[in-house]
């Protein structure tokens, strides 16, 4: 597992190092340190060819590959390496472009105007463009606070910018895919591959995954709680406890955007279920869906589950709506597993799922439900959770919380692999 | 890296905004040029001064070398260029070269124009106008 953990880390570094390495390999005429703007010119070479491959490989990223979730263990974690990656990527952009503005502007600032101005040369052009694109797109995806839906809409824009960045790397004056055909049968691939997943997803909307629909067959809400089942139309989805999906509402109430949603039925139940807080904009028109409104189901994702957590007893802790995943673990655990949930909430009333949790403890031995109210039991500590039977500790609450009982869990002696959770909001 | 990315934002930004409003506004100043080249029998490296005097035209120059000559000038320390029969010494302009230096000196002491049009990859359009410009300051003779 430690290995493995590292195994999408190491993929990106390969993927940003492989172009460099060819660069230096088959290009050894290039390598020159004697001046600064030689200096410069090595710059802002390496940084393009690795930022080239690293945002293709991004673009594939973004595509919710299965392949991809696997090395990356779970498709949030798959989400953050590609906001990591982003940002890498246009770090090294900027220095490119300043590294390449720099050999003009060391002789001449005419110079290096004349280079950069608008109309002298289309790649050169088409490049700039696309840098300033990518650079509002990041400014207003990473520092502004804004709806989901122009959220999608600046991913949509900076993926397509693939096909920019791609034409400057091909036909830029002096580009090292003109000189080097190792580099270029490289980065080609990477390049044709990312604009490819880009048009089939964005611009087809399509997906990867099969998508199943669903019709919602109840709808009930209480204390800024959702809970919907639905009921299959054309095929049943296939999912393990634990995973999520993304729901699409084909419904007035709503917008048509793809949300994901942890699956809080059973694995074997024939309908699905959904339990969704009131907490932005899109999950609060939620409310208004009515039975027979349709959903488009498209997954399962997740690594949240009992095929990947083995050890035969665990301690669960769930943090408001975190509750999710916990409802299907409950009613999917298995009788050779045993399971103490900390179901943690501010106040009593907020405990709406407590009963039914109560129930299936009632007629499990192997399942033990503590809820614990804020307001009148404190917080809970990690201290209170520790079993010493226990293998595995299963946390999903919001992410600040889970990163303090983490820290309390491992500060009394729990290893940090023993500990999950899944990163609840994949924005 | 939030912040380390707002940090290379605020450098980029000010540093280009440096680089394109200065070139524009030097570029919007009258050339003032004074260009000194030598005719001498025994070849010597052009002198030229970046634009900051005074205009005055440039004569051509006399002497002319034939190929045996300019393959003499092969190295970075001593490099002549052949190009559309024109000859170049650009020992000076080496450390300058936004290309690099090795993209020159692979062409030293040789037939140089194809190189010098298409930015050395054989095929597509070459330098810019602005480099013809620059390369002028840098000539010594003609092909013999």
């Amino acid at each position: 597992m430690h290995i493995k953990k590292f195994q999408g880390l190491v993929a990106t570094i390969i993927v940003g190092a492989v172009p460099v390495v060819l660069w230096f390999v088959f290009n050894p005429a290039a390598i020159d340190y004697s001046t600064n703007i030689a200096i410069a010119n090595v710059v802002a070479r390496v940084t393009a060819v690795a930022a080239i491959s690293l945002f293709a490989f991004n673009v594939i990223l973004s595509a919710r590959l299965a392949i991809f979730e696997r090395l990356f263990l779970g498709l949030d974690r798959t989400y953050r390496a590609h906001r990591l990656i982003g940002g890498s990527v246009l770090a090294l952009l900027l220095i490119h472009a300043m590294a390449v503005t720099f050999k003009y502007s060391s002789s001449s600032l005419v110079g290096a105007y004349e280079f950069l101005k608008p109309g002298t040369n289309l790649a050169l052009s088409i490049g700039s463009i696309a840098l300033f694109v990518m650079i509002s797109a990041v400014i207003v995806s990473v520092y502004i606070k804004v709806k989901y839906q122009w959220f999608v809409t600046t991913q949509r824009v900076l993926g397509a910018m693939i096909i920019f960045g791609t034409y400057h790397s091909l036909f830029a004056k002096g580009s090292d895919l003109q000189l080097n055909l190792p580099l270029l049968l490289f980065l080609g691939a990477m390049e044709m591959s990312a604009i490819m997943v880009y048009l089939y997803r964005s611009i087809f909307h399509n997906s990867f995954k099969q998508e199943y629909q669903y019709t919602v067959d109840s709808v009930k809400s209480d204390q800024g709680i959702l809970d919907v089942w639905l009921k299959p139309v054309n095929g049943q989805i296939s999912y393990s406890a634990g995973q999520f999906a993304f729901f699409k509402f084909d419904s007035q109430a709503v917008d048509s955007e793809s949300h994901p949603f942890s699956f809080g039925s059973g694995s074997a139940d024939d309908r699905i279920r959904i339990v969704v807080k009131d907490d932005g904009d899109y999950t609060h028109k939620l409310f208004d869906i009515k039975a027979g409104d349709i959903a488009t189901v498209e997954g399962p994702y997740g690594y949240f589950t009992l095929n990947r957590i083995k050890s035969a007893n665990q301690v669960w802790m769930a943090g408001g709506i975190g509750i999710a995943p916990f409802l299907s673990l409950a009613h999917s655990l298995p009788s050779d597993r045993k399971a103490t949930l900390y179901y943690c909430v501010a106040t009593q009333a907020q405990a709406i799922f407590r009963n039914e949790l109560e129930q299936i403890a009632a007629k499990s031995k192997n399942f033990k439900v503590i809820t614990i109210c804020s307001d009148t039991d404190g917080r809970i500590n990690g201290k209170t959770m520790i079993d010493k039977s226990a293998g595995d500790y299963l946390l999903c609450a919001s992410l600040p919380f889970m990163q303090s009982i983490k820290a309390q869990l491992i500060a009394e002696g729990i290893k940090a692999s023993n500990i999950h959770y899944e990163e609840f909001g994949l924005k | 890296m939030k912040k380390l990315l707002a940090v290379l934002l605020v450098v980029f930004t000010v540093y280009m905004s440096y680089v394109f409003v200065g070139g524009f506004i030097e570029s919007q100043q009258p050339k003032k040029v004074d260009v000194t080249v030598t005719t001498k029998s025994t070849p010597t490296p052009t002198t030229v001064t970046p634009a900051t005097t005074t205009t005055t035209p440039v004569s051509a120059p006399t002497a002319s070398y034939d190929v045996a000559e300019i393959a003499r000038h092969n190295v970075r320390t001593d490099c002549w260029l052949l190009i559309n029969n024109k000859i170049y010494d650009v020992t000076a302009y080496f450390g300058k070269h936004p290309g690099g230096a090795s993209t020159i000196a692979a062409d030293c002491g040789k037939e140089s124009t194809v190189s010098y049009d298409t930015y050395g990859s054989g095929s597509g359009s070459g330098h810019s106008g602005r480099a013809d410009s620059l390369l002028a300051e840098y000539l010594i003779g003609v092909l013999k």
